[in-house]
């Protein structure tokens, strides 16, 4: 444990390199394999490591499962989202913010502490924010804008329930606590405003569609699961107050296949699917975390996939027809988001709907068709007949789509629930082609969104009380 | 919670309600600001439940501020400031191209 916090020390070090421009693409090269190979070697162990940076309130880091997964999850899409950037002409200062995610991920998916989670929720929003503002265009400006004052509000919340959590508990150790009362929904309300719930966090679709497909691959793949991280490890110390996220998570779920239904631009298709994803997640935090991994790598991967396209709108029917390779790139991870068996999202969508009560089986069905449905478009058309050209990012898709196929080997039990759902999809998507029409983006806006979040917040505040 | 922490809790809150409410970008920037230094506050505020006194030992002195939370909180008004700091120049960078700090006008006019 004490080799790993050096570890991500001397990565915040070497992000000095990515300024020199000779060093930068060893610097990024380096890292990524590096880290990847540490997390395998972690991801080898099981058991739980607990240990204590210092004595009395010291801060708690722990690796266990949940930290593991979060961990590959990080290393992977990392791994590819920097070896893909190589292409394109970087500045120095965006190399060292890339590093300096890379290290602040890395500590915040083995710590056990609310305040320290806290500080490493935050500089993780402050990088997200600068990377989003890179190109210098407007658009991502603004929409970093509203990512900002939503998520660092959210996070004025969180550090509030914290403050109170201390008065009653007097420590910031999540293993040590239990969150009761109204310091539960400050919590809460906190950190789901950060996660990417619909309703809680309408900035995201404006964030995620509007900055380079590269940084929208590691703000869909990764950026989105801190805030995920941190409820899921307070869920213990939380107990019955908990109940309250399912709740949100499956109007989250069902409205972000709804809109992503009837959205035509791609990348906005994503990120309302990433809303709907994450909600897939917290209505069965139990089972889900798998599904957690699934979805940082399929995501990312149909992100990569954004800049092949010969424009975003998927409502142009030449768009349809791809050549082989090209198309390959983006049917395969759409198959695999769909829950096609054999793939990480079809073994990891039976994972997580095996141990699910009876409540949350239909929704969770409804949300796997609903999402087979979006894609359908996707993997269900014809390539041009040409080979087409490899891609400049190939080496990205390449790392991805091994993680992506990698359950070949063993899973996959139940492959024709799994196909049945797939052409389910295919067919809702074929009969309710003709009912999508762009639906309104009134919640978007900073206005609503925040009045959204503040009613949302008050009605946690409540529900915490009664709960 | 002792009537000072619930008055800090209430400017916290009060923040947020700036954060929702104003239409001027310049102003949710400040009220975020506020909603931070309400935060602080009220963790500097619940470290003197224990005492008043520094805590250094001191003869004839029992009753010492908790020096914890104190600490802590220092590293979040840090972030509080570098957060104001980059959408101060972000909100600045906006103005310049749109000629507008109004959310509205913005939204509207930082395109598609």
């Amino acid at each position: 444990m004490t080799t790993f916090v050096l570890y991500n020390f001397c990565l915040f070090l070497s992000a000095l390199l990515g300024f020199s421009r000779k060093l930068q693409r060893p610097a990024l090269w380096g890292a990524g394999i590096i880290n990847l190979i540490i997390v395998t070697l972690l991801w080898q162990e099981s058991g739980t490591t607990k240990w204590l940076l210092k004595s009395g309130f010291g801060v708690e880091l722990v690796i266990d499962e949940l930290s593991r997964l979060f961990l590959l999850t990080l290393a992977v899409v990392w791994f590819a989202v920097a070896i893909s950037l190589e292409n394109k002409k970087q500045d120095g200062f965006f190399v060292f913010l890339l590093l300096l995610f890379l290290g602040a991920g890395n500590l915040l998916f083995i710590s056990n502490d609310l305040f320290n989670l806290y500080v490493l929720l935050e500089l993780l929003t402050i990088l997200v924010f600068l990377l989003a503002g890179k190109t210098g265009e407007t658009k991502p400006l603004w929409s970093g804008m509203k990512y900002l004052l939503l998520v660092a509000s959210a996070m004025n919340l969180y550090l509030l329930g914290v403050g109170m959590v201390f008065l009653a508990e007097g420590s910031f150790g999540i293993s040590s606590i239990t969150i009761t009362g109204v310091p539960a929904g400050f919590l809460i309300a906190g950190l789901l405003g950060k996660t990417g719930l619909f309703l809680f966090s309408m900035w995201l679709v404006d964030l995620h569609s509007s900055v380079s497909s590269e940084i929208s691959a590691l703000l869909s793949g990764i950026a989105v699961k801190t805030g995920l991280y941190a409820l899921l490890r307070l869920r213990p110390a939380l107990g019955n107050h908990f109940e309250v996220v399912p709740f949100f998570a499956v109007i989250s779920a069902i409205l972000g296949v709804i809109f992503a239904f009837h959205e035509k631009h791609y990348k906005r298709i994503l990120a309302y699917s990433t809303l709907s994803q994450i909600g897939y997640i917290l209505i069965a935090p139990e089972t889900g975390i798998f599904y957690v991994f699934a979805h940082g790598i399929f995501k990312s991967w149909l992100f990569l996939g954004a800049d092949l396209l010969p424009n975003y709108d998927t409502g142009v029917p030449s768009r349809y027809r791809l050549p082989i390779f090209t198309w390959s790139l983006v049917a395969l991870p759409a198959l695999s988001i769909a829950g096609f068996p054999w793939t990480v999202g079809g073994s990891s969508k039976e994972m997580l709907i095996m141990g699910t009560t009876w409540w949350q089986q239909p929704i969770l069905y409804a949300v796997s068709v609903g999402t087979a449905a979006v894609f359908a478009p996707f993997f269900f058309s014809l390539p041009k007949l040409e080979w087409g050209e490899i891609p400049k990012n190939f080496l990205g898709h390449v790392l991805l789509a091994f993680f992506a196929f990698f359950p070949l080997f063993g899973w996959g039990k139940k492959a024709f629930e799994s196909i049945g759902i797939l052409f389910l999809g295919v067919f809702a998507a074929l009969f309710a082609a003709r009912y999508r029409k762009p639906l309104p983006r009134i919640l978007e806006r900073l206005e609503n969104a925040t009045l959204l979040y503040l009613i949302l917040f008050v009605l946690c505040v409540v529900m915490s009380i009664y709960g | 919670m002792t009537i000072p922490e619930i008055g800090c809790v209430f400017i916290a809150l009060l923040g947020l309600l700036g954060v929702v409410l104003s239409r001027s970008l310049l102003m949710k920037i400040v009220g975020l600001d506020v909603m931070n230094t309400g935060v602080i506050s009220f963790f500097v505020v619940l470290s003197s439940r224990s005492g008043n006194n520094v805590p250094i030992l001191i003869e004839g002195v029992s009753a010492y501020a908790h020096p914890v939370p104190q600490a802590v909180i220092v590293t979040a008004i840090v972030i509080g400031f570098a957060i104001l700091a980059i959408s101060l120049v972000y909100a600045m960078i906006l103005v310049q191209r749109l000629r507008s700090v109004d959310t509205e006008r913005l939204e509207r006019e930082s395109g598609e």
